[in-house]
């Protein structure tokens, strides 16, 4: 039995892997409802894992990024600084707070992330051969202020959310770097993926300490996730994303009301 | 050395830390796989945390590897972290340096405070 849900979880994992990077949205983020509202495991370990699902498929995917630059070091620091603090407090309060609480603000953090993708602009940035030549210092230096100051704070947020729910949240950080930092897509993609693992490098270790990384359930998604995020790349420039997009936001309205509900219940009746 | 040469550096170190703790994790869950197929007791007690949360179930010797990989995979950010900072004080961008560092610093915190 054991084994068999090992198994399960490698094969969901493989197909959120797959899906998630072509419908623009991180593995951990759709890991953690799809498994908490279909899969009967301790909560605990399922955020244990979908943070290690995220620092793993981040730290993986790192050295790539910054390689092919992508991914951007300059600016990803101090958004990575702000946001593995706060990480740490939202894995503290995460795993503090009531199982059923947490999960019914999940499920209510779902249905806003799926209405959110449902009105973003869809734009991609996977195969279009865009602006290299973004600057962040320049950005740093004579860029506004406000704008600067917003993405510090919603970067802080992410982290917090990251390390109470076990998420990556890369649906957060793409658009912030992309709207408020004037970051090219594919840009901003690569550097959230910095800012997630070191987001996660921080928070998994409040997990450890309360042995809510399970290897069972933590390794077989990973490799799952990284196997199913690879093949998804490899796709990205293939297929049209319109309908997986789509499946994506019902994959995550779904998770969201069922958690939702049966958490609400379990609260309340 | 540009700034193209100071990522491409710290990316290979990265790359190549990252590769040895995530085969060392895999090879360590396939060998607690193995057991568990074997030792239907010790199955038996991971089921009951697997569903239920932590049963004080006495964790065995890959279980132990694999969650020790887990550590030393984030210890692998504060490893290249300290060795970006290290390349940003070089080429004397000092406020990177110090960004860099202040993130070691908050890693460490957790580490120190949590699992050793």
């Amino acid at each position: 039995m054991l084994l068999i849900y090992s198994v399960l979880l490698f094969f969901i994992s493989f197909f959120i892997g797959i899906i998630a990077v072509i419908g623009g949205i991180g593995g951990g983020s759709l890991y953690v409802p799809v498994v908490a509202a279909f899969f009967p495991f301790s909560f605990d370990f399922i955020r244990g894992a979908g943070l290690f699902v995220a620092l793993g498929s981040s730290l993986s995917a790192g050295p790539d990024l910054i390689k092919n630059r992508f991914g951007n070091l300059r600016l990803a620091l101090p958004f990575a600084l702000s946001g593995s603090a706060f990480s740490i407090f939202g894995a503290r309060i995460g795993l503090g707070t009531d199982d059923r609480v947490i999960s019914l603000l999940l499920g209510i953090l779902m249905v806003f992330v799926s209405f959110f993708m449902l009105f973003r602009k869809t734009e991609r940035g996977g195969c279009v051969s865009d602006d290299e030549k973004y600057n962040p210092a320049d950005f740093f230096k004579n860029g506004s202020k406000i704008r600067i100051l917003s993405a510090f704070i919603i970067f802080s947020g992410i982290g917090f959310i990251a390390g109470m729910f076990g998420l990556g949240a890369g649906w957060a950080g793409v658009p912030v770097l992309n709207i408020l930092m004037g970051a090219p897509l594919r840009i901003a993609a690569g550097t959230s993926s910095i800012i997630i693992s070191v987001n996660a490098s921080s928070a998994i270790w409040v997990y450890l300490k309360n042995n809510a990384v399970f290897p069972l359930i933590a390794v077989p998604s990973f490799l799952g996730m990284a196997i199913g995020s690879r093949i998804g790349a490899s796709l990205l420039c293939r297929v049209k994303p319109g309908f997986i997009r789509f499946a994506v936001i019902v994959f995550l309205l779904l998770s969201g009301i069922r958690l939702v509900i049966v958490n609400y219940g379990k609260l309340f009746f | 050395m540009d700034d193209f040469n100071l990522e491409k550096r710290y990316a290979a170190f990265f790359a190549a830390v990252v590769k040895v703790l995530i085969t060392v994790m895999i090879l360590a869950f396939l060998y607690h796989a193995f057991r568990i197929v074997f030792d239907p007791e010790l199955a038996a007690g991971y089921a009951a945390t697997m569903l239920h949360g932590n049963q004080g179930v006495e964790s065995d010797f890959p279980f132990k590897t694999v969650i020790w990989s887990v550590k030393l995979l984030s210890s692998s950010v504060i490893i290249s972290f300290s060795f970006l900072s290290i390349l940003f004080f070089r080429k004397k961008e000092f406020v990177y340096s110090f960004i860099t560092f202040t993130i070691v610093c908050i890693i460490l915190i957790s580490a120190v405070t949590g699992s050793f």
